[in-house]
């Protein structure tokens, strides 16, 4: 967003003693971008955990940020929501940078972090409050957003239990109520499903996709593909600090190419498959190893079954063929050279 | 929010969440908070009875005394081992004379002291030469051996500035009660007056002390009760000063403790500044100070430990000033020890380590006169100090403003610097 020098002068009679309001009439310039993030690097001593990163997040829609531990996804997030000092870039949230308004940006913010947080010895309704608390909420308002925020995540019936009797699966609904008491612009989801079982992890994807239906834009971190392309509008896949590709499912999906992916078992060793091959028109190969193989086959080239043809004719043998659709998972050994889960 | 004013009220209710929260958090999970409320209270309890005990029913603690005479002729000798053996003494002394056995009985731990008289030491005092009373104390005890010392060095001061006073006179009476007839009438007669005359002379000097303790006696009808209680009373408000510094370190550990489950964390990516939560999780320290101690002063004035009139103020404010202190200190090593096992160690030998030197398991005045140089150094000395002159000495809170003051800026000091370090670590690592 550019901010010209006329555009401050006209609206600093308005606020000229509030650099949040300021900031918010500012932010109303471009409403649909919510959250824009510049060439943020981040760097600890040695290692560069996040190499010069940029994307933007348009207001209600689900980003998805996909990538293995380790990867850069909770150190990005960490300087969005101002936990960490970026060392070069900046972050905007509603037009309002983090390094130069950090209150303002954190109060639009509603951040859920990966391990659960949250008050043992006091109750869901009791953290609710804290937290709304926080925000300035009080009174009836506050009482009614807890009631609300209750019933949405389904603990209305244990709101006043001590939440160390909780469940994992009701711990981590709170963990995530908690993030959303004070009705943020954005909320900052880090890998909310770790180590739930599936009818919890369901359960947490509902309250997701409600939460986005009633206006709130969501930035979501996860290492698990299947949530990403359920739940996502748009995806980044990041690996050592880096975004490697964005964009929606299938406009990811395209960076593979139309074609099927082929993956091959055997007694045969990696220079024989990787010379063999060479000399087919349009395959990709993913990856070689010896005694395993997983083949891109593109649309343009001779099609599967030619290329099996002309693997068998090279004298290649094969105990297993495996034929699928190529997912996220091959983009991302496609643009990595290894696995997701790694 | 656009003014300061609503700014300041959103921080005051932003203060107030912070520490309700650790209040609620508290109430929640009683268990080490009613640890450190029964902590003074059975210390003092304890130890008031093992202090209180024996005493034939007096409540005050009975101190068994060996008196080896090694003067057996001698008139001022004898003078001291009758004047012990009175039964006014008896109350608070258990005087067994002994001979050579004595030593020995010592070794066996049979008696709080030994007191040896030499030979010739009435004949020396009397003639104004250097003599020793040699005091053999009972290293298993503390205390008693202790006031025995006190009682013989007060005897030995008395004795010194007699003879001084009256040594020929002394002199005289030593030697009509060493001879084998019946004195002079005349001579008695005159040697009384000439006593007399010396003592006028001197009692502005002597009798208004000794009249002093004499009245007080007098005016006191329950006082074997009321110096039981005082054992009490000193002793809970010692423990009571260390259970404050425990409160403190629960209360500066939650940082660790919220570090570890995230919390902290979160709160730092809310509007919240790190200073704030710093500040408010010292704030909330102080307040739970302040409610620890309002519970163990009353349960220490229900129990008739102490007893009004007691400047509430003061006690609050030295309370608020010690925890603050307490708090400051302990945020410090939070600030400078990343590591929570490292910083458990460091807070324990800080903690115990102003308790042993500052007074909280010692009275200061019973302690080595090294260490007794150092416990103004610690923050539990001025405590106790304060707390004491409130309530023993009836003194209010003009009278404890250097104490006040003392721990308000070893508290203010070190909440700033802890506050500028771990507001520089949160903001490096993200908590």
């Amino acid at each position: 967003m550019a901010w010209s020098p006329a555009l401050l002068v006209s609206i600093s009679p308005v606020s000229n003693n509030d650099p949040d309001s300021l900031a918010s009439l500012l932010a109303e310039v471009n409403m649909s971008q919510v959250l824009e993030v510049k060439s943020l690097r981040k760097v600890f001593g040695d290692l560069t955990a996040v190499d010069r990163i940029s994307f933007d997040v348009e207001e209600g829609e689900i980003f998805g940020f996909l990538g293995p531990n380790g990867a850069g996804k909770t150190t990005t997030i960490s300087m969005i929501c101002g936990l960490l000092e970026p060392t070069d870039g900046d972050v905007h949230v509603e037009g309002v940078s983090i390094r130069k308004n950090p209150r303002a940006v954190k109060r639009r913010l509603g951040v859920v972090p990966q391990d659960v947080a949250i008050y043992e010895e006091l109750s869901a309704r009791q953290n609710l409050k804290f937290w709304g608390g926080i925000f300035n909420l009080s009174g009836a308002r506050l009482n009614g957003r807890v009631d609300e925020l209750l019933e949405q995540v389904g603990l209305s019936d244990r709101a006043d239990e001590p939440t160390k009797k909780f469940s994992g699966g009701m711990k981590r609904r709170l963990n995530l109520a908690l993030g959303l008491v004070h009705d943020p612009k954005l909320i900052l989801l880090d890998e909310p499903t770790v180590g739930i079982d599936p009818q919890a992890r369901h359960k947490i994807l509902d309250i997701v996709k409600n939460t986005v239906s009633t206006g709130r834009t969501v930035l979501y971190t996860t290492h698990y593909l299947e949530e990403a392309e359920d739940l996502c509008d748009r995806l980044a896949i990041i690996d050592h600090g880096q975004i490697l590709a964005q964009g929606t499912v299938p406009e990811l999906k395209a960076q593979l190419g139309e074609g099927s992916l082929l993956t091959l078992q055997g007694s045969f060793t990696a220079p024989d498959l990787q010379e063999a091959t060479a000399r087919i028109e349009g395959l990709l190969p993913l990856e070689i190893e010896d005694q395993r193989a997983m083949l891109l086959v593109g649309s343009q080239g001779p099609g599967v079954s030619r290329t099996l043809e002309s693997l068998f004719a090279r004298g290649l043998t094969f105990d297993d063929i495996t034929i699928k659709e190529p997912n996220l998972e091959d983009l991302f050994l496609k643009l990595t050279g290894r696995d997701l889960r790694d | 929010m656009t003014s300061p004013s609503l700014r300041r009220k959103a921080d005051r209710q932003g203060m107030w969440n912070l520490i309700r929260k650790d209040l609620l958090r508290r109430w929640r999970n009683p268990v080490a908070t009613v640890v450190m409320i029964i902590f003074p209270l059975f210390m003092s309890g304890a130890l008031g009875m093992v202090y209180s005990s024996g005493g034939g029913g007096s409540g005050f603690p009975r101190i068994k005394i060996l008196i080896q005479n090694q003067d057996q002729e001698g008139f001022l000798a004898n003078a001291i081992v009758g004047a012990l053996g009175q039964e006014e003494g008896q109350e608070y002394l258990d005087v067994v004379s002994v001979g050579d056995e004595g030593p020995s009985m010592m070794e066996e731990g049979k008696a709080s002291a030994l007191v040896v008289l030499p030979e010739g030491f009435s004949r020396d005092v009397l003639a104004g030469r250097p003599t020793v009373i040699q005091v053999v104390r009972n290293p298993a005890e503390g205390i008693k051996p202790e006031i025995v010392v006190q009682g013989a060095q007060v005897l030995a001061t008395y004795l010194d500035q007699g003879a001084r006073l009256l040594g020929d006179e002394l002199g005289q009476v030593d030697r009509m009660i060493a001879a084998d007839q019946i004195p002079d009438a005349a001579l008695v007669a005159v040697l009384a007056g000439r006593i007399v005359e010396r003592i006028r002379g001197a009692e502005d000097y002597l009798f208004p002390p000794l009249v002093t303790i004499g009245s007080q006696k007098e005016q006191t009808p329950n006082g074997e009760q009321d110096t039981t209680n005082r054992i009490f009373g000193y002793i809970l408000v010692m423990t009571t000063v260390m259970a404050l510094m425990f409160v403190a370190t629960r209360s500066v550990s939650d940082i660790y403790e919220e570090r570890k489950t995230g919390m902290l964390r979160r709160q730092l990516a809310t509007p919240l500044q790190p200073g704030f939560i710093i500040f408010a999780k010292i704030t909330f320290g102080v307040v739970f100070g302040v409610i620890v101690m309002i519970i163990l002063a009353g349960i220490g004035l229900l129990l008739g430990w102490i007893s009004p009139p007691i400047d509430l103020l003061g006690a609050v404010v030295l309370t608020v000033a010690f925890s603050l202190a307490a708090c400051g200190l302990l945020a410090l090593v939070a600030s400078l020890v990343d590591n929570e096992k490292l910083a458990g160690i460091v807070t324990w030998l800080l903690v115990m380590g102003m308790s042993a030197l500052g007074g909280s398991m010692l009275p200061v005045s019973q302690m080595p006169t090294p260490m007794q140089a150092a416990a103004p150094f610690t923050v539990n000395y001025w405590a106790i100090d304060g707390f004491e002159r409130l309530i023993f000495s009836a003194e209010g809170l003009p009278q404890i403003l250097v104490n006040v003051g003392v721990l308000a800026a070893v508290g203010l000091v070190t909440g700033a610097m802890a506050q500028a370090l771990l507001v520089r670590r949160f903001k490096g690592a993200g908590a």
